[in-house]
């Protein structure tokens, strides 16, 4: 169970990094 | 699974301090003036690149032995933690070259020869495989029937490869980083992390050998267990609190990297001397049998947040263990012995078979010092048993543990009985903070 978290922290981080470097290439490609 | 506001605060926390550092180059990157000019693609590509090498670097830190990093959840879901990283890590890196050529497919297949790209890229491309190799070797230790030590070995040269080519190939190829400032400030960020690695593999062990710990005792236990007493030689040890672990090495040195974590066996109050009880199972394990009084050893601890200690004001204590993972439950019952401790306990204990059950006599004797109730499990029960049989199940917990009032609860064992026996025990209604364990066979 306590396990669970740890995937579950890293499925979290996963999503927030993929969504900062959509968010990254958006705002530079436009920017540029 | 019920978790309360304050472990799900803490968690939050912890986890947006994680994300905030992973992010920080790409922050950076963002804030200032850098050559514009790429297109969506381009710029993902780098933005997937940066966050790969990112959480790649930051994985050193979760396995620096930081004694601050394992609350609140425990050192094996730091561990845990980092092995699940990993497969973020080895996505982003196979997104970046996916993302930077999605319209040419087949270039990026040459590439993927390494002496068919050019060199910062071929840096690249081989640092992605050290990634590959990291994260097979540590998912599929036991399938390629790898030893633990040269799967460490293999594990901290193969990583720091993947970092180190991972940060040429940024530094020579990656447009973003054309201005030296920046490009110096991305290489040392990086590199700050990679030199944990330093401290494990070369501080650590300088440490320890200034310290060394010698083999007193060498007492064979049922079960093909053997419990090992050392004691500091020339120093002061530390003291540990009962359900802790520490790494220990023996005989050769502590650069050999043949360290392994073992949990303690003694009471908290023994200080100086520290025990650990081996099961000869794996390469180490069957070393520690041949091992003998006077032997040289090295004890890096202590480690962990499991224990009665973390949990003082309860009722009373529920310990269910399985095998040799009756160690630490061992550990935590002398020390409440030596305590005087009257409260309640109740250890629920699986074993093959009753002349195989390592501690049992100890155990019995225990009862004696303490308001004990002990509920061997026996898998293969001798004619006569009268006892519980066959596996730690949830209807058999449903017999043994007591319900109302507020009790600790210790799962030590083989991981498919320490998941079985935490789930059980959350469906009879444990709530989730009075559960723990810890878990160090992760690879």
């Amino acid at each position: 169970m306590r396990q669970r978290l740890a995937a579950a922290a890293a499925v979290a981080v996963a999503g927030i990094l993929l969504v900062a470097a959509v968010l990254f290439a958006l705002v530079r490609s436009i920017a540029g | 699974m019920r978790f309360s506001f304050r472990d799900l605060t803490r968690a939050a926390l912890w986890l947006g301090l994680y994300v905030l550092l992973a992010l920080y180059p790409l922050l950076w990157l963002a804030a200032v003036p850098a050559s514009t000019g790429g297109t969506f693609r381009a710029e993902l590509a780098s933005a997937l690149g940066f966050l790969a090498l990112s959480t790649l670097a930051m994985q050193f830190v979760l396995t620096a032995r930081f004694q601050w990093l394992a609350p609140p959840f425990g050192t094996d879901l730091v561990y845990a933690f980092h092995r699940h990283v990993t497969a973020v890590c080895l996505g982003l890196a196979l997104l970046h070259p996916l993302v930077l050529f999605s319209d040419d497919l087949r270039g990026l297949g040459r590439w993927l020869l390494p002496w068919e790209a050019p060199g910062p890229y071929a840096a690249g491309v081989v640092s992605l495989y050290a990634l590959g190799l990291v994260a097979l070797t540590s998912w599929g230790r036991r399938r390629l029937r790898l030893p633990y030590e040269a799967w460490r070995r293999l594990h901290g040269a193969a990583a720091a490869a993947a970092v180190l080519l991972g940060l040429w190939h940024a530094a020579r190829a990656e447009r973003l980083l054309a201005s030296p400032v920046t490009r110096w400030l991305w290489i040392a960020w990086t590199l700050a992390w990679v030199g944990l690695l330093v401290r494990v593999r070369v501080l650590k062990p300088l440490t320890l050998a200034a310290r060394p710990w010698v083999v007193r005792e060498v007492r064979a236990e049922r079960g093909r267990v053997v419990t090992l007493s050392l004691e500091p030689q020339g120093h002061v040890g530390f003291r540990f609190r009962a359900g802790q672990f520490a790494w220990v090495t023996l005989g050769g040195s502590p650069f050999a990297g043949r360290e392994h974590p073992f949990s303690f066996s003694n009471s908290a109050h023994q200080h100086p001397r520290v025990e650990v009880s081996v099961k000869a199972v794996g390469d180490f394990t069957r070393r520690a049998l041949d091992t003998r009084p006077g032997a040289r050893a090295y004890v890096d601890g202590p480690y962990g947040t499991m224990g009665v200690d973390g949990f003082p004001d309860a009722d009373g204590y529920v310990f269910v263990a399985g095998g040799i993972g009756v160690a630490p439950c061992l550990s935590m019952l002398r020390t409440l012995a030596d305590r005087g401790d009257r409260r309640p306990c109740l250890l629920v204990y699986g074993t093959a078979d009753w002349e195989a059950t390592p501690f049992r006599e100890a155990i019995a004797a225990l009862t004696e010092r303490l308001d004990l109730r002990v509920v061997h499990v026996l898998e293969r029960p001798p004619a006569a048993w009268a006892g519980e049989t066959g596996l730690v199940t949830e209807p058999l917990l449903a017999r043994h543990v007591p319900g109302g009032g507020r009790h600790g609860y210790f799962v030590c064992g083989p991981p498919p009985m320490m998941a079985a026996v935490e789930r059980a025990l959350l469906r009879l209604g444990v709530p989730h903070g009075q559960l723990h364990s810890e878990r160090f066979d992760l690879v």
